[in-house]
């Protein structure tokens, strides 16, 4: 069950998710992904993302600045 | 999971970053998806032309690295053998990952697919 980060601060959508599917290999059934971006619409894409792909989204938020921080379950 | 098929016909910005950007959001999403280029697009399949069109495109996203995405998820990329009687240009100075086919080829892969684009 091990933790990995994801840094997609200054990347536009669709590249934040890219970046995601591409790390999905490295990743095990319960392994926690955590992604910071401050795309636009990257909260909505993740969860649809999620949604889609059949992995949970434990949590998404936004600071004052803008920048989300998602927590994905694999 | 879905089957995405586009064909691009220019090789504006408005034309190749749209199937890139929708490309490679369904790839990420596990989505197959297939990618035409008509003669008129072809040459955004040269090498070189995606570096072009960043740079004419700054505020859009990296359309190498989406590119480079796509492909690494399985998205492809092909090419209509018409272009290279269109243009001074030859399958060996196409980007990687690209495939030269014919127009039949393309339309029997995209049969069953359920979202298709035209750019």
């Amino acid at each position: 069950m091990a933790v990995q980060k994801l840094n997609a601060i200054g990347l536009k959508c669709p590249q934040p998710i890219l970046k995601v599917a591409a790390m999905l290999p490295q990743l095990s059934p319960g392994d926690t992904l955590e992604i910071e971006a401050d795309c636009g619409s990257f909260p909505n894409d993740i969860k649809a993302w999620c949604t889609k792909t059949g992995k949970t989204l434990l949590m998404c938020t936004t600071d004052a600045e803008g920048k989300h921080s998602a927590q994905i379950q694999i | 999971m879905a089957k995405m098929a586009i064909t691009v016909n220019g090789t504006e910005p408005k034309n190749v970053y749209p199937p890139f950007i929708l490309g490679s959001s369904a790839a990420a999403s596990g989505d197959e998806v297939i990618i035409f280029f008509c003669p008129g697009g072809a040459p955004a399949m040269v090498k070189g032309a995606l570096e072009k069109l960043n740079e004419q495109a700054k505020a859009l996203p990296d359309l190498e690295e989406l590119y480079k995405g796509l492909i690494s998820l399985g998205g492809r990329l092909l090419v209509c053998e018409l272009a290279f009687d269109v243009h001074d240009f030859t399958e060996k100075d196409l980007i990687e990952g690209t495939e030269v086919v014919g127009a039949t080829t393309f339309v029997a892969e995209a049969q069953g697919a359920q979202l298709t684009f035209s750019f």
